[in-house]
């Protein structure tokens, strides 16, 4: 019974963050479908900042700086560009899992992307753009 | 005419723009992004065999964007076509299981028919929620997708498992060699002369029928064409269908054609390259048609690139992803320029 109360926990915590991002968007009138893809530019920024600072703190603030500017990026597409929203947002989730797809093979060889792809599974798993999309209409 | 070549150039002008994001990404990721794209142009036009390899992929592609660009001219923004192209793929299957061993020139048209009656129906119900409760179709057909996915991956591993099928793939019990439509290549005259008939019926159908021009007019102002006395709910409905028919057809093209059984997870994103085409294409039958031959060609050299170039493969899904990032853009300073061009010609 424990075990299933922390597997909630622990799948469920980066659900809070993803959907208030979600809300964010939704209550600006946007619907966010890039969402999946700054959670994996999120989560492959904060491993390459571990390796390159050795601390959580500075690669969770790299994390964060990478997510913004590729967030900057889907705005000024959208607001500046007057792209489709949806399209655009589809748009930055495939580059999001293609970028990170790349520069995992880069960083670790082919060999090595399995263990990243599988911390990246993780995430892909049990946060499918779809569920993230969903707890933005909430 | 000329607002027609000012469309086709803004089209080009937000793939060139893709095409140096994508670029930058593959500088910031540490390839050499210059080597990465000829690489990319070598593996879908110029190596030996790859023309055919890109009319293989561009062919069900082209179909699947027909249908999406009939919806997104009515309106409705049909994301569906993922869902529609695997259900299509399980009806056919189905039907090939049911019909195993009948005559093939009976047996491959109710194939056709179950294939794209699957399809059809797959688009029906968000069609139906749009119209009658106004639900999004945005979400719906997006949800739709994800169902259809792991319904694949139920049928492959339940009803139609094959018995024999060892390995870590999950597939169908492989079609009879008669059934088959081509061999493994994907390429073959039944298939071209699909597509073909294909395109001019829906371009007749788009350019040449009250249906085609109502419907286009109900896309960009539906309240009007309700009061010129139109019923836009036979017009919304039937683009549905027509377009989830035609993402079906496809399905079943892959099915008899090149794979010859269905297995969880084949054709990952078929669907959402047939929506950029579509817009890539502006709507338009004819430029579907070349536009779909380009996205057929990333992704034969997305085949071509880990085997021959070392290269890796996810190089083709950042540059579809950056065009659809910029294809739907529309700036004030490339209007600017496209109009002074306008001008000076």
């Amino acid at each position: 019974m424990n075990d299933v109360i922390i597997a909630i926990l622990r799948s469920g915590t980066p659900l809070v963050y993803v959907t208030l991002a979600g809300v964010i968007a939704q209550r600006a009138g946007v619907w966010n479908l890039g969402l999946e893809g700054l959670m994996i530019i999120g989560a492959c920024a904060t491993i390459l900042g571990i390796m390159l600072t050795q601390s959580y703190a500075a690669a969770i603030l790299i994390a964060i700086a990478m997510c913004v500017i590729a967030s900057v990026l889907l705005w000024f597409v959208i607001e500046k560009l007057k792209a489709n929203p949806i399209i655009a947002g589809l748009g930055l989730t495939g580059l999001g899992i293609g970028g990170t797809a790349l520069l995992d093979i880069t960083t670790f060889g082919f060999i090595k992307a399995n263990w990243l792809a599988g911390v990246n599974g993780l995430v892909t798993v049990s946060h499918r753009p779809a569920r993230a999309a969903l707890a933005g209409l909430g | 005419m000329r607002d027609r070549a000012i469309a086709i150039l803004r089209s080009l002008i937000f793939v060139a723009f893709s095409l140096i994001l994508c670029a930058v990404v593959f500088q910031f990721a540490g390839y050499n992004a210059p080597q990465m794209l000829t690489a990319v142009v070598d593996g879908a036009f110029l190596r030996p065999g790859a023309v055919e390899q890109s009319l293989r992929w561009a062919l069900p592609l082209f179909i699947t964007a027909v249908g999406v660009g009939i919806s997104f001219r009515a309106g409705f923004f049909n994301i569906g076509a993922q869902g529609q192209f695997y259900v299509g793929a399980i009806a056919a299957a189905f039907a090939a299981e049911a019909l195993r061993g009948g005559p093939a020139f009976i047996v491959i048209p109710l194939i056709f028919l179950a294939g794209m009656t699957g399809g059809a129906l797959w688009a029906l119900w968000p069609g139906l929620l749009k119209l009658r409760s106004g639900t999004d179709e945005v979400i719906t057909t997006l949800m739709g997708n994800f169902l259809a996915g792991l319904l694949l991956v139920y049928v492959t591993s339940g009803p139609l498992k094959d018995p024999s099928g060892s390995g870590q793939q999950v597939s169908s019990r492989p079609l009879d060699a008669a059934y088959r439509i081509s061999n493994s290549l994907g390429l073959s005259p039944t298939i071209i002369g699909i597509a073909i008939v294909v395109g001019i019926l829906m371009w007749v159908l788009v350019n040449r029928t009250s249906f085609g021009v109502l419907a286009s007019l109900a896309g960009r102002n539906g309240t009007m064409v309700r009061w010129q006395g139109a019923k836009l709910w036979q017009l919304g409905l039937s683009s549905f269908v027509i377009s989830g028919a035609l993402a079906g057809l496809a399905g079943t093209i892959e099915f008899m054609g090149p794979n010859g059984r269905i297995a969880s997870g084949f054709l990952p994103t078929h669907g959402f390259t047939a929506i950029l085409i579509a817009l890539v294409a502006n709507l338009s039958v004819v430029g579907t048609a070349a536009v779909a031959i380009f996205f057929g060609g990333l992704a034969s050299a997305a085949l071509y690139l880990p085997i021959m170039a070392g290269l890796p493969a996810a190089a083709i899904d950042i540059i579809n992803a950056a065009i659809a990032l910029f294809i739907t853009a529309r700036s004030n300073l490339v209007e600017k320029f496209l109009r002074l061009g306008r001008r000076s010609s």
